[in-house]
């Protein structure tokens, strides 16, 4: 039995190691520790402004500029998208499926309602171009 | 509610928009953690001997037997899958022609059938071999042909079912129009066009062998409660005896590197550096990164798996084919992963197949009353399906770590059972460490 005693021992010391250096969430496990990118100012995830979150990315030179890599979300908040670009494409929102064309230069908004939880990507369809994605959590 | 910009409001590809979140680190970490324990118990505190039977095992269940060998209800399952089949043919060439969004075709073959064989092979057993419309259908063309099957070369092993399998994964996780309601039917007609030949000129036995959704049921089944002992009674008996029952047969081994790297891929291709990858990628050029990121996925799995079985090989006495002796103990680590990446897609998507089969044709029907009704993505919450999709990858790998720990015991000698271990469990643990990373990393 001491051949089974120390590695499980070991094992157990570093499993608490490691988890209490990582605290979980208060919520029932909603992820909350993804080191993702910092969103801009404006599309801070918990106010309640009357046009939701906003989301801005702008296009330019087929670089995305200005958008985060991940935004976060509340389920059931508005949200606003909004894409500048410098090319004629159609920018695609997955599992929401909203799908609109954006000309050179004039803004695109979309407006929706976030009741789909999950992880989404919004792209520059033609392209398969990812302008970034968006998390809505519970 | 979905208001528009300036443009129209067009709907682009129905399936697979949503990904899951990210599994919190916190529960990442914990579940490698019981990953590599529970492999350490195993290899240092588990049985000593064989104690598995395999295909001896299993208590018999006569009445059930007598069911489900009836010859009423086989004709009936045979012609439920056929009448399945024409309908699901006439939706999918006569309905929408559209990206999934209305015609129901595509979400039943992606997630009803694809997705659902799991659950329904895992519960029931090999279920494909008796609902196969493509039998009766070669069976037909035989007939009628008046033509006498031909053997089934033996060297064949499980390719044809490998070059099937490896048609339809690229299909579904590389091709971008894959939910296309036409491409669908069009890959579907193909497959079935190409089987019903195959069946007439080889037979019946063609289908265990050479049909690749077949043998993915047939492999899924091994890890089933309810399954045939080797005197052919229906038992019910643990899903380790199952597994240890599989028999050896060559060139299973492909088949299950196949399954489980294609769900290594698409894992992978749902992350952020996956996108990364192929953003501003088009036509042709996608598809070569994803075809690329698909044979990457599966050859990743064929040199790590491989490698750990020429590492074993020299514990083995010679002769011994230590690829057959291991396989099996593959399969429920190829299941954990599948029910971590479908679970959502099954649950939430699935839900279309009904809503969009309230009007299969387009042409304005009301078939269930569901006119109004939308998906519900309320049945589970995300923290549920986070949970659920660690506790499959985490049991697959406890059910495959013994499976290769009973098997090893049994045809390693003494004094190299636990050395002899080491490179297979060493690799296990990296397919489920790898699994619960992409969970994560989403």
């Amino acid at each position: 039995m001491r051949k089974v005693l120390l590695p499980l021992l070991v094992m157990a010391a570093l499993a608490a190691a490691c988890g209490s250096q990582s605290q979980p969430s208060e919520d029932d496990g909603v992820p909350a520790t993804t080191p993702s990118a910092s969103t801009p100012p404006a599309a801070s995830s918990t106010t309640a402004e009357p046009e939701g979150t906003v989301i801005a990315a702008t296009v330019k030179g087929g670089e995305v500029t200005d958008a985060p890599d991940t935004a976060k979300v509340k389920l059931g908040e508005p949200v606003t998208i909004k894409v500048t670009a410098d090319v004629a494409d159609e920018v695609h929102v997955h599992g929401y499926d909203l799908a609109e064309a954006v000309k050179p230069g004039e803004p695109l908004t979309i407006d929706f309602v976030a009741d789909i939880p999950g992880q989404f990507d919004v792209e520059l369809e033609s392209a398969h171009f990812k302008l970034f994605d968006f998390q809505v959590v519970e | 509610m979905r208001a528009s910009g300036e443009g129209t409001l067009i709907l682009a590809h129905g399936l697979g928009g949503r990904s899951d979140l990210p599994i919190p680190l916190w529960l990442a970490i914990y579940a490698g953690a019981v990953a590599v324990l529970v492999s350490f118990f195993v290899l240092a505190a588990l049985w000593a001997t064989p104690r598995l039977k395999g295909a001896e095992a299993g208590r018999s269940l006569p009445a059930l037997e007598r069911f489900a060998d009836a010859a009423a209800i086989r004709v009936m399952l045979r012609a439920l899958g056929l009448v399945l089949f024409a309908g699901f043919l006439v939706v999918a060439w006569l309905g929408p022609d559209d990206a999934g969004t209305q015609n129901p075709a595509p979400t039943w073959f992606y997630v009803w059938f694809w997705v659902g064989l799991v659950p329904a092979s895992l519960l029931l057993g090999p279920v494909w071999r008796l609902l196969n419309p493509l039998r009766p259908l070669a069976g037909a063309a035989r007939a009628l042909l008046r033509v006498r099957p031909r053997a089934l070369p033996d060297r064949l092993g499980y390719w044809p079912a490998v070059a099937g399998l490896m048609a339809f994964l690229w299909l579904e996780l590389v091709f971008d129009q894959a939910s296309a309601s036409r491409v669908v039917a069009g890959f579907v007609t193909g497959y079935a066009i190409v089987h019903v030949v195959a069946g007439t000129v080889y037979g019946p036995r063609w289908f265990e062998r050479g049909d690749g959704f077949e043998v993915y049921s047939w492999l899924i089944s091994r890890a089933s409660p309810l399954g045939r002992r080797s005197d052919g009674r229906l038992v019910l008996r643990n899903p380790l005896d199952g597994l240890a029952g599989t028999p050896r047969r060559p060139g299973l081994t492909p088949v299950v590197v196949v399954v489980l790297g294609s769900t290594v891929f698409d894992g992978l291709s749902r992350t952020s550096l996956w996108s990364d990858l192929v953003s501003g990628t088009a036509g042709a050029v996608y598809l070569m990164l994803g075809t690329a990121g698909l044979l990457g996925a599966i050859g990743a799995v064929v040199l790590t798996y491989g490698f750990a079985i020429r590492l074993t090989r020299p514990y083995l006495a010679p002769g011994q084919d230590a690829y057959g002796e291991f396989a099996h103990s593959i399969i429920p680590i190829c299941i954990g992963y599948t029910v971590a990446h479908y679970l959502s897609f099954a649950l939430f998507q699935g839900q279309q197949g009904i809503l969009l089969g309230n009007d299969p044709l387009g042409n304005g029907w009301d078939l269930f009353g569901l006119s109004e009704a939308r998906v519900d993505y309320t049945l589970l919450s995300t923290a549920t399906i986070g949970v659920v999709q660690v506790c499959a990858i985490v049991l697959g790998h406890i059910v495959a770590v013994t499976s290769a720990h009973d098997r090893a015991i049994g045809i390693l000698p003494r004094r190299y059972a636990r050395f002899g271990q080491y490179p297979i469990l060493a690799v296990m643990i990296g397919y489920t460490t790898a699994g619960i990373a992409l969970l994560a990393g989403a």
